[in-house]
Parts: structure tokens; sequence; C-alpha cells
């Protein structure tokens, strides 16, 4: 998919003014920025001949491997791991795809929900993580906690983000490291977009709580 | 699980498009989706020629167990005796 998200979460607008889009999915119609979903109708029909004939699935694996590599990568930042674990989110996807509904969601939600999934069960016997994250990662995060991004707040952001328990803490970084909309990161969750919306945003509440005071 | 996070300006290396494209193998995914949905083996009951076979030695066991089992419908009995010849008198 073409549809970026910047790191504050928000989608790009400039997906419009792609001539080749506008040219083959009828223009902006299509898509609807505000809740993130898509109705991409080429990728219905590469989920109903997939859906038909598994062999057909190589354009959705072709389509969606890069995201899912860097979805997985950013979690578990061993290379042949998280190809091990993508591999496993294709193979899940096709083995499931018969029972799969589009519902106006992305495809590339559902995919991220199977990852997830697939991330957890190879973390499920550890007892600490240590995710490694770049500035530009947080960059969304820290414009909505109102912080700079230098060494000394980003080490707040850290430690207070350390404190949220493994739900919330999948929350945020789906929402602000992964740039999913609150309609993906309902899906993903398996709960409504105003849920997500609303857990976000207490989230976020919380997390502020855990801000060691500056200085 | 705890979750510890280490920010720093640069983050991990990104990889680009051109080297997550090494990682991509939709030969080995179709071999894996064939592997895992391809049908067992045909069951041995459902094979004719095997499943006459098993009814056989089936058959062939109860009708030994039957043979051994089964008490003998004619009991033995003591050999009559003859009655005794009656003597003139």
């Amino acid at each position: 998919m073409n549809v970026k998200f910047s790191s504050a979460g928000a989608v790009v607008v400039s997906m419009y003014f792609d001539p080749f889009r506008l040219r083959y999915f009828g223009g902006p119609a299509a898509f609807s920025p505000s809740s993130g979903m898509s109705t991409d109708p080429s990728e219905h029909q590469l989920i109903a001949a997939a859906k038909a004939d598994p062999a057909r699935f190589a354009p959705l694996y072709e389509h969606h491997f890069a995201d899912i590599f860097r979805f997985v990568l950013r979690r578990v930042q061993h290379r042949e791991l998280t190809a091990d674990l993508t591999q496993q989110t294709f193979l899940k996807a096709m083995l499931g795809l018969a029972k799969y509904e589009p519902r106006g969601l992305p495809f590339r939600a559902w995919l991220y929900r199977i990852a997830l999934n697939e991330v957890r069960m190879h973390w499920r016997r550890r007892k600490e993580v240590l995710i490694d994250i770049g500035y530009r990662d947080v960059k969304g995060l820290s414009v909505e906690m109102g912080l700079e991004l230098d060494e000394p707040e980003m080490q707040r952001l850290a430690k207070a983000m350390g404190k949220l328990d493994d739900e919330r803490a999948r929350l945020i970084e789906l929402r602000y490291m992964d740039g999913l909309s609150f309609a993906e990161l309902g899906q993903v969750l398996g709960i409504g977009e105003d849920a997500a919306k609303m857990r976000t945003h207490r989230v976020l509440g919380l997390l502020r709580t855990y801000l060691v005071p500056r200085k | 699980m705890k979750r510890q996070y280490r920010i720093t300006p640069e983050g991990p290396p990104r990889l680009t498009d051109a080297e997550i494209a090494r990682y991509r193998d939709p030969k080995r995914l179709i071999y894996n989706y064939t592997k895992a949905v391809q049908r067992p083996k045909r069951p041995l009951y459902k094979d004719p020629k095997a499943f006459i076979f098993l009814l056989l030695i089936v058959l062939l066991a109860y009708l030994i167990s039957e043979g051994r089992l089964q008490p003998d419908p004619t009991p033995r009995s003591a050999p009559e005796q003859e009655p005794p010849v009656r003597t003139g008198g």
C-alpha cells in the first residue's frame, strides 16, 4: 500500500495527488484518511483470488511483506528471526484467509494482528524485553506529550514507557511507532475504533503521570 | 512480561526495501502452505484392499476365539451301562 502515516499517526494527505492512484482507484472517494480505512478494490480482488486459489496469494505477500517485516523487526530486532516470524505470519494468513472478512478495514491491519500474535508467542517465555527505538519513532508521541527531542527528555519518556503494562505499551507502539490509525488499531486489538481512541487517550494520560519530573 | 525502551537519536539501522526483499521467499511460503494443508495419507479403513484384509484378520480372530472359548455343546456323559441280562428263572 502506498498510504503513509506521519510519525504522529496522521495520514499523509499527499497520497491523493498520486496520479497513479487517482487513475486506478477512482479518486479520493476511495480513501477515508480520517479513519485510516481503505476500500481498495484491487486488494479486494486479490483477496478473492487468493481465497479461490492459494497459489494466487503471492501478490498479497509481495505487497505487504516489507510492512510486516518492519513491524516485526521493530519488536524482535533480529533479522533472521524476523524473517521466520514474518514467514509464519503469512503462512497463518494463508491458512486463515477463508475466514477473513474485509469489513471495510485494510488487510494490512489483519496481518498486523497475526504478526503481533507471532511476536507474543515468541516472547511468551521472556520476562523482559528491550526495545531499541530512534527519535524518529517517538516523534509523534513526544509531540503529543509535549516533550523535546533531546536526550534528557527521551530518557524520561523511555522510563515512563517502561512502566506501562504489556497491553498499554502495545497500544502506544501500534499507534505512535507503527503509525496505525484508530480503526486499524481497533482491528488489531479486537476493539472498536472509538474504544481504541478512548484507550489511547487514557494511556497517554497515564504516561504523563509516569513521567519523572524535570530536574 | 516487562518492556524496557532505549531511545537513541539514530535508533536501530533501518533496512531498505532491497535489503528486506532478500528475505522474501514466496516459493517457501507456498511450499509450507501445501505441506500444512496436504491431506494425510489415506487411512487403512478407506483402502478397499486393506479393508478386506483387515476384515479377514478380524473374522479369523473371531472364529478362532469362538472355537476355543465355546464349550462343547454335547457334554460327555458316563457310558451307558447295558441292562443286566436276565437269565431265566
